[in-house]
C-alpha cells in the first residue's frame, strides 16, 4: 500500500513511519520537517494544497497532526493552533483524501475525552465523551465530530483510534508509577498498522471507533471492542514491571 | 445587565442590539462600525486580546457574529466556519474567567438538515450537520457551548432558526419564505430579538438548552413548544403577510 502520514515528525509519527516503511510505501509530512530529511517533507494540514499533494495516489492516510505546544508562543496562540490544526486541519486532510479517492483515513484521537467520568467507571466506545474545556481536549473531541461526519457521507472512510497516554518503554524510568491510560508506543504503532487493514468496523457501520490502552487487570478503558471484533488486536506491553500490585 | 452583542452591525444583530437596548445596556461589537449604537467597538474576534477587552464590565453575551462572507477590506481576517468555532471557544473561555454567567449562541436549524425528510425534530435530537462548513461549524460551536456549560457555572442557550425575514423595511433584501426551502423555520427579526432577551434573562432547566425560534405555524415538523413553555417566547410576526405581498 501507499500510505500518507501527517504529523510524522512527532513522537508517534517517527516510530510509525519507520515501522510502516518496511512493508509499505510511505509519504510522510510535518509542519516541522527538518532540512535535508529524506523521510519527511514539509506539509501543513492548514494548507489544503499541501494535503492534496500528500494524498495524491495514496491508498490510506494516517492523520496524526495535532498542533503541539510551542513555548515561544502565547497561551492563546497555542490554543488557537491546537483548535485550528485539529478542526480545519482534519477537515482539509479528509477533504483531500476524499478527492484523491483514498479508502481509509486513520484518525488518531485521545482517550482524554473521557476525563469527565468518575474513575470507578469502565469506559467503552458507547460512552459519550465528557471532555474538559481545555483547548486540547476540546480540539480532540470536536475533531472526532469532523471524522464522524465525513464517515457519514463516505461510509467506512474514517477509523478513529482513541489512544491512551503514549509511553516509550525503553526510556521509562524504573520507578515510574503506572497510570491506567498508559499505552506503549510500539502497541500504538502496531494498532495503526492493523487499522489500515481492517475491512469492516464493529458497531457503527460507517465510522470505525476503537479504544486502546494497555491490557491490564481492572482497566479503566474497555478493550472488548478492539480485542474481540473484526479489529482483533491486543496490546503486547502490560507494564508489569511498573504496576504496583494491589 | 450589560449585554455584549457580537455581529451587531449585521442584518439580525443590528435589530437585536436595538431591541435589547429597551431592557439592557448594550455594547455592540462587529468588524464594521455600528453608528446607531452608543457603546460600540470595532473588533476582530479572531484576537483573544480584543475579545477580553470587549468583555470588560459585561454580564451576558449574545453571540451572533459568524463569517458568512468576506467583506471588502477585511480579507486578512479568518472567515472560515471552523475558525468561527475557535472564536466561540475563546469567547466562552474569556467569559468563564470573568464570571459571566449567561451566553446566548446563534445556531441554525440546518444542523439537523440530513434528518429533515425523516421525522419530527425536537431540540434534543443529535445534530446531523453533514460536511457543509456552516452547519458543521455551528454544530461544533454548540458542542463547545455544551461542554463549557457542563464544566463551568455558565448558562448557555442556543437559538436555532432557518430563514429570517423583516416586515419593517420595504424593499430590503430578506430571506423570504418562497426563497427559503423550509418556510416553517422562518422568523421575523424582532422576534429573534425577543428570543435573545428571554434567553438572556429567564431561568433555564439546565445550563445548556437549545431552542427552536420560529414564527407560529400549525403542524410544524420542528415544534416550538419548548421556546414557548420554557422561555415564554410568543412570536409576534408571521410571514403569511409576505406570501400575500408575493401574490399581489
Amino acid at each position: 500500500m501507499k500510505i500518507a502520514v501527517t504529523g510524522a515528525a512527532g513522537f508517534l509519527g517517527r516510530a510509525l513511519i519507520s515501522e510502516l516503511a518496511a512493508r509499505h510505501e510511505v509519504s510522510a509530512a510535518d509542519l516541522k520537517a527538518e532540512e535535508g530529511d529524506p523521510a519527511i517533507v514539509r506539509g501543513d494540514v492548514l494548507e489544503l494544497a499541501d494535503m492534496e499533494e500528500l494524498c495524491r495516489g495514496v491508498d490510506a492516510v494516517v492523520h496524526l497532526a495535532c498542533g503541539g505546544w510551542d513555548e515561544a508562543l502565547t497561551e492563546a496562540e497555542n490554543e488557537a493552533r491546537l483548535l485550528d490544526t485539529r478542526l480545519k486541519g482534519t477537515y482539509n486532510v479528509l477533504q483531500a483524501a476524499v478527492e484523491a479517492g483514498v479508502k481509509r483515513v486513520v484518525q488518531v484521537s485521545d482517550l482524554c475525552v473521557f476525563s469527565g467520568y468518575e474513575e470507578e467507571l469502565m469506559v467503552s466506545e458507547d460512552f459519550l465523551p465528557l471532555p474538559d474545556t481545555s483547548a486540547y481536549q476540546q480540539s480532540v473531541y470536536l475533531s472526532e465530530w469532523v471524522g464522524r461526519e465525513f464517515s457519514r457521507e463516505h461510509s467506512g472512510l474514517v477509523l478513529t483510534l482513541r489512544l491512551g497516554k503514549l509511553v516509550d518503554v525503553d526510556a521509562l524510568a524504573p520507578d515510574a508509577v503506572f497510570e491506567e491510560d498508559w499505552l506503549a508506543v510500539s502497541d500504538a504503532v502496531a494498532a495503526i498498522g492493523r487499522a489500515l487493514e481492517v475491512e469492516h468496523y464493529d458497531g457503527l457501520v460507517g465510522w470505525g471507533l476503537y479504544h486502546l490502552a494497555a491490557d491490564v487487570p481492572q482497566r479503566r478503558y474497555s478493550l472488548l471492542k478492539i480485542q474481540s471484533g473484526t479489529f482483533a488486536f491486543s496490546p503486547a506491553e502490560d507494564f508489569g514491571a511498573w504496576r504496583q500490585e494491589v | 445587565m450589560r449585554i455584549l452583542v457580537t455581529g451587531a452591525a449585521g442584518y439580525i444583530g443590528s435589530i437585536v442590539a436595538r431591541d435589547l437596548a429597551q431592557h439592557h445596556q448594550v455594547r455592540g461589537v462587529d468588524m464594521r462600525p455600528m453608528p446607531e449604537i452608543d457603546d460600540q467597538r470595532v473588533v476582530d474576534l479572531n484576537s483573544y486580546e480584543e475579545i477580553c477587552d470587549a468583555l470588560e464590565g459585561v454580564d451576558g453575551i449574545a453571540h451572533l457574529a459568524w463569517p458568512l462572507r468576506s467583506y471588502e477590506g477585511y480579507e486578512s481576517m479568518d472567515h472560515s466556519d471552523l475558525g468561527a468555532v475557535r472564536i466561540v471557544y475563546f469567547l466562552l473561555k474569556a467569559a468563564v474567567e470573568r464570571g459571566i454567567e449567561r451566553f446566548v449562541f446563534q445556531s441554525t436549524i440546518n444542523i439537523t438538515a440530513p434528518s429533515w425528510d425523516d421525522w419530527r425534530i425536537v431540540e434534543e435530537n443529535l445534530p446531523r450537520p453533514g460536511l457543509s462548513g456552516y452547519t458543521l461549524g455551528k454544530t461544533l460551536a454548540e458542542e463547545t457551548c455544551r461542554n463549557f456549560a457542563r464544566v463551568h457555572p455558565i448558562t448557555i442557550a442556543a437559538i436555532r432558526f432557518g430563514g429570517v425575514f423583516t416586515l419593517e423595511q420595504e424593499g430590503h433584501e430578506y430571506a423570504a419564505p418562497h426563497r427559503h426551502g423550509i418556510p416553517s423555520t422562518c422568523v421575523e427579526r424582532r422576534d429573534i430579538a425577543q428570543a435573545y432577551h428571554l434567553a438572556l434573562t429567564r431561568d433555564l432547566p439546565s445550563r445548556f438548552e437549545a431552542f427552536h425560534i420560529f414564527h407560529r405555524r400549525p403542524g410544524q415538523r420542528f415544534p416550538t413548544d419548548k421556546a414557548r413553555d420554557v422561555l415564554g417566547f410568543e412570536p409576534q410576526y408571521n410571514c403569511e403577510e409576505l406570501w400575500r405581498r408575493g401574490e399581489s
